[in-house]
């Protein structure tokens, strides 16, 4: 794959992931879970939206190695997710699958 | 022989006010504008040229509405969603950082929508040099004109080319370019303008349509995520409280669940700017007709009609 392809699918990635976490059958699980998993929830939320408005303006040719170095990374990373977003099982489920994308989305270009 | 035909096209003349103090702002966008086309030598030339370069102007402010529409779903959607996720901050150094990092990149967000806009007024601009030029008493100097407002569009394309939007590039969605021949015309001006430079700004007119498809996807999910915040906080959970509906309810739920059908819908600029670029090549090979006009009026009102949908689902708070 190329760092063009890799990039605009962890994007398309970041873009269904945000919808899912705003998506009231999400709300709604966040909103039955304990605490410290809540607060996890919306922090995670926020990180996704930085994560995607910073890498879709990005300009591709500074990002292109750093893409190329994560691919496998990256293409695990969004596998993974999407799995946990069509299932939905538990929030820690899907929170942990949220992190380690954006984990290492954070590798490529800087996040806070 | 010589005859026309008259399309009408009316929309309502208005400023583009913001939604908030008006809702119904861009139903009504402009001024009532009568399109001419009449076949037959000069006059059919003249008529093709003008006709060309008013739907060009109405495109462009069509389009300006979609790429205020865009900015405003990223900004809104991105100040929902840092509301509801704030509490998931543990303190206030974190919170700082977080919004103002957000407004920086929403910033370069709103430069490149304003540079896709501009690009789009100068070649509004060169479409109602060509309309001039197409008058045989039209003066000399309008090729420097042409050759200038030409220049300022070149000088744009790279920074929109280069850009990215919501996982894709522009410069991945031009579409392939059209094969076309310049007709001979009898204004010898207008011809060579057409000759030196109509390759180009068609060229120019598909990095127009990439752009849009880009932002349209954008937007679509902007506007999705606002939408469904908007749902959970202003439908569901008013709807589960214990406590009476507001009056306002059922008119929310109403607006957000139509806009949400609208979101879906949100390649209609693409396909105006698809049919703009057509018909500057049917104007280019002299052979733009009434249809190809209709059908851009037709893209242009999808646009809108989109856009209203868009306003009519912001709640009034």
């Amino acid at each position: 794959m190329d760092s063009a392809q890799i990039y605009s699918s962890t994007l398309e990635q970041l873009n269904k992931t945000v919808v899912k976490l705003t998506s009231p059958e999400w709300d709604a699980k966040v909103q039955g879970a304990p605490p410290e998993e809540r607060r996890q929830g919306l922090a995670e939320l926020l990180r996704v939206q930085h994560a995607r408005l910073v890498l879709a303006n990005a300009a591709l040719q500074d990002i292109a190695n750093a893409l190329k170095a994560n691919e496998q990374n990256l293409l695990d990373g969004q596998k993974a997710l999407q799995g946990e977003l069509d299932r939905l099982a538990t929030v820690e489920s899907v929170l942990k699958a949220v992190s380690s994308l954006i984990n290492v989305v954070a590798r490529i270009v800087p996040l806070v | 022989m010589a005859y026309s035909h008259q399309i009408q096209w009316t929309r309502a003349s208005t400023s583009t006010v913001r939604r908030r103090r008006s809702r119904s702002a861009l139903s009504a966008l402009f001024l009532p504008v009568l399109l001419q086309i009449t076949s037959g030598c000069a006059t059919a030339r003249l008529t093709q040229f003008h006709n060309f370069a008013q739907a060009g102007t109405a495109y462009v402010r069509a389009s300006q509405t979609v790429l205020d529409e865009a900015g405003n779903a990223a900004i809104e959607a991105d100040s929902l969603i840092a509301q509801k996720g704030r509490d998931g901050l543990r303190t206030a150094d974190e919170r700082r950082e977080f919004i103002v990092a957000e407004d920086q990149e929403l910033r370069k967000r709103l430069l490149l929508l304003r540079d896709i806009g501009r690009h789009g007024r100068l070649l509004q601009s060169y479409f109602e040099t060509l309309a001039t030029l197409a008058d045989p008493k039209a003066p000399a100097t309008l090729g420097t004109a042409a050759q200038g407002v030409f220049d300022s569009i070149g000088r744009l394309s790279p920074a929109i080319k280069d850009a990215s939007l919501g996982g894709v590039r522009i410069q991945d969605h031009i579409p392939q370019a059209t094969n076309f021949v310049v007709q001979v015309f009898k204004v010898k001006a207008l011809e060579n303008e057409l000759k030196v430079r109509s390759k180009a700004i068609e060229r120019e007119i598909a990095l127009q349509e990439a752009a849009f498809s880009v932002v349209s996807s954008t937007l679509e999910t902007d506007l999705t995520a606002k939408l469904q915040v908007e749902e959970t906080e202003d439908v569901i959970e008013p709807f589960a409280a214990a406590k009476d509906l507001p009056k306002s309810w059922a008119a929310s739920r109403e607006e957000i669940l139509r806009a949400r059908v609208a979101a879906s819908s949100a390649r209609a600029a693409q396909d105006a700017t698809a049919k703009l670029r057509e018909s500057f090549v049917a104007l280019v090979e002299n052979r733009l007709s009434e249809p190809s006009i209709a059908g851009i009026i037709v893209a242009i009102n999808s646009m809108l009609d989109l856009t209203d949908e868009i306003k009519k689902a912001t709640p009034s708070k």
